[in-house]
């Protein structure tokens, strides 16, 4: 399996000699699809590092003895670590590193935030900001290599001490991915149940082809399975299994079912014909290749002028799908201004390059419809910024007699999801908050029923990727200590609505 | 009875709820055992490697070892083996100084109530989990809740620490020289905590007394649900949105002089 780099070629740095870090240089730039082209197809965007770009940008970190990317990072992976086997040109076992932390590498260094995080912290933004070290597409690069050297045969961590112990993980996303690889590597038997026909959760149905490829997905699946967790899909927890049999049969149950419940706007004609959920939008695009009927079974609405209402992650996939479906024009409506959109600067980067419009400080009031039920127009109000909210972000006020008609022939809502109810009005004494948001202790990920953990997007509402994983790592070991422990003690969450 | 025999006993004895008694067990124990007064806290630890493969060793032998040292120890150093981390090493320790050369496990100086304790390398969780007095010096990063509940005594950080670092504190000092990660000083109630660097975001949520001072950069989120206490970050984050306070203060400064 190991191939032979020739790091002196490469520039890195050579066995046994110490490396001299060159910060001063330019932040290396991704290779991307041009615009012109990659609004004709669904292949990812960035193309990703060559091995002498991972090594270029390698070279730039400073190996900082005392690392501010790695307390930024969420799952706190040893970053100057990771990329110092880079320079070496030791590109599996910077991804074998990462592995120690992250279950998930190659998802993370495409869809994690990374310019809020580790690169925020980056010390080599004090000196030249803005440029700090690509430490999320050196991530990708070092994942996709150990990925395509794996080619499908993953090396399997050794596990010392199998544990009688079963535990049951409800949702395969990141999350109950994370959760389910941590535990089986402690030894504990995993059973991982998902309602959808494949595993992933959001990472399948949620995030696009061209921002995050089904392969590389199902391959990270596939060394999950590896560890030993036993994946059994179009199983709907609650419905096609009951919870009481879940409960019985397993020593501890992890939820990690998500946010798949969309939040829709409560204004008139939001029933209309054309007018979608993202999620729904997303699901038959991403998971059921809509994009592709008649040769799928799934058809989608294909938009002349599309409106999205929204500026997170969604909404900008949302837009850039709309363009690939064939949209003359796709534009977002969003009431705050661009810079408090929670989309990713890359993402509106990108966006923006394909050709969407967004429209700032504009909110919906209604929705306009055709005499076949369709929607035809959103009627919009001008809004102005206020004092800042609990989000800490300026608060949105509409202008007096300031709207507006924008014509459209399809609109997808993208202002955010919540967990489902399923399961919290399946399992009784299961305490939520705002309806269907588990509520979990902090510091164990204890839920109100004994032996049931909660994570990612179903205890916080819709999240990151990454801070799913995070959940996820921390109830690992938290559930670890649970089955280890002789007594069983149980530490439930005190219960606060104002969180 | 043999020492190694009495640490067999207590290896087979089913795992106490209550820390303090798991400790005055093995205690108990080492008082009723016999051995030579040539024995070393590193020659303990090397015999009892024996039983590394029996389920509870990584605790059982922490606390082993912290009553030994608390019996006969004045100054030792405690060399690690294989990178196996011992839990609960320095636990409940009163007086002496503890060095330990490698990482250490989980609650590291868990119920300190005097001495010192310098670890040259790394600890994980829970590093003086309860403590009430003594120093703990961690040469290396200190991994989350650092100083949970801690009421008294000190511990100085000479690299990072992680996330929920002097977590429910009530007294005492944390110090670190480098950066600290997410949740610092999380439903704090008294003590003092010292990031040279960096912290990241959360820093003082729900903070109800206390002092956080943070010299470097910052994340978002200061202050969240903040209720008391007083948090002194650099004077460029003025104008950047804080989290909803009910109590407690914010400064600002610019930390020359």
């Amino acid at each position: 399996m190991q191939e032979k780099i020739d790091i002196a070629k490469l520039g890195g740095v050579e066995e046994g000699k110490p490396k001299k870090p060159r910060p001063k240089l330019p932040r290396k730039e991704i290779a991307c699809q041009d615009p012109k082209e990659r609004i004709k197809n669904f292949n990812e965007v960035a193309l990703g590092y060559t091995p002498e770009e991972a090594v270029y940008e390698a070279m730039r970190c400073l190996e900082c003895p005392r690392p501010r990317c790695v307390v930024a990072c969420p799952v706190h992976i040893d970053i100057p670590t990771f990329v110092g086997l880079i320079a070496r040109g030791k590109f599996a076992e910077a991804a074998k590193d990462i592995r120690k932390y992250n279950s998930l590498p190659a998802v993370c260094g495409r869809v994690c935030p990374q310019e809020n995080l580790c690169e925020a912290a980056c010390i080599l933004n004090d000196t030249n900001p803005g440029n700090p070290v690509a430490i999320g597409r050196l991530e990708r690069f070092s994942a996709d290599y150990l990925l395509s050297k794996e080619n499908g045969n993953s090396v399997t961590p050794q596990i010392i001490h199998k544990t009688p112990y079963k535990v049951a993980v409800i949702g395969s996303g990141p999350s109950g991915l994370t959760c389910a690889a941590k535990l089986a590597k402690m030894g504990h038997t995993v059973h991982l149940f998902e309602a959808l026909h494949k595993a992933g959760g959001v990472m399948m149905y949620g995030i696009p082809e061209f921002r995050l490829p089904k392969e590389i997905v199902q391959k990270e699946i596939n060394y999950v399975k590896s560890l030993g967790v036993q994946v059994e899909t179009n199983c709907i927890v609650g419905k096609t299994v009951p919870i009481d049999e879940i409960m019985e049969e397993y020593d501890a149950v992890y939820i990690g079912s998500g946010a798949g419940f969309p939040n829709m706007m409560k204004i008139p004609g939001e029933n209309l014909g054309g007018i979608y959920s993202a999620n729904e939008f997303l699901t038959r695009v991403n998971l059921m290749r809509a994009y592709e009927f008649p040769k799928t079974a799934t058809p989608i609405r294909k938009p002349k002028r599309g409106v999205v209402v929204g500026a997170g992650f969604t909404a900008f996939d949302v837009v850039r799908i709309m363009l690939r479906l064939g949209a003359e024009h796709a534009e977002i409506v969003y009431r705050r201004t661009r810079k408090e959109m929670p989309g990713r600067g890359e993402e509106i980067e990108h966006s923006e390059e394909e050709g969407a419009v967004i429209r700032e400080l504009t909110n919906p009031v209604r929705f306009i419809g055709d005499e076949n039920g369709f929607v035809k127009a959103v009627e919009v109000q001008k809004m102005e910024l206020g004092e800042p909210d609990s989000s800490g972000r300026r608060k949105p006020i509409p202008v007096p007699n300031s709207n507006f008609i924008i014509e459209t022939d399809l609109v997808v809502i993208a202002i955010g999801q919540t967990p489902n109810v399923l399961i919290p009005s399946n399992l009784k004494g299961l305490s939520t908050r705002w309806g269907s948001v588990i509520n979990v202790n902090r510091e164990t990920y204890m839920t109100t029923v004994p032996k049931v953990f909660a994570g990612g997007d179903a205890i916080t509402g819709a999240a990151t990727v990454i801070l799913a994983i995070r959940a996820a790592t921390e109830a690992s070991s938290a559930i670890d200590n649970f089955l280890r422990d002789p007594q069983r003690k149980w530490y439930p969450p005190e219960i606060s609505e104002k969180r | 009875m043999d020492i190694l025999k009495s640490f067999e006993q207590f290896l087979n004895q089913k795992m106490e709820e209550n820390p303090e008694k798991e400790f005055t067990t093995a205690l108990n124990l080492i008082n009723s055992s016999e051995f030579s007064s040539q024995l070393t806290l590193q020659n303990l630890y090397e015999n009892l490697l024996s039983f590394k493969e029996v389920k509870d060793f990584q605790t059982k032998c922490g606390f082993f070892l912290s009553a030994f040292f608390t019996k006969c120890g004045k100054q030792e150093t405690l060399t690690i083996k294989d990178n196996f981390e011992i839990d609960y090493l320095g636990s409940f320790i009163e007086k002496g100084e503890l060095k330990i050369s490698g990482d250490a496990g989980d609650f590291t100086g868990a119920f300190l109530q005097g001495g010192k304790i310098v670890v040259e390398g790394s600890v994980k969780d829970n590093c003086g989990y309860f403590m009430k007095g003594g120093k703990i010096v961690v040469k290396g990063n200190a991994s989350n809740h650092l100083g949970h509940f801690m009421s008294g005594g000190e511990i100085v950080v000479e690299k990072n620490i992680y996330d929920f670092a002097g977590n429910c504190m009530i007294g005492g000092r944390i110090e670190c020289k480098g950066n600290a990660g997410y949740s610092l000083g999380y439903r704090m109630n008294g003590g003092v905590i010292e990031i040279k660097d960096l912290a990241w975001d959360l820093i003082g949520e729900e903070m109800i007394g206390g002092k956080i001072t943070v010299k470097g950069h910052i994340g978002k989120e200061l202050c969240q649900n903040m209720a008391g206490g007083i948090v002194t970050v650099r004077e460029e984050y003025k104008d950047s949105p804080k989290g909803k306070t009910s109590g407690g203060k914010i400064v600002f400064s610019n930390f020359k002089g």
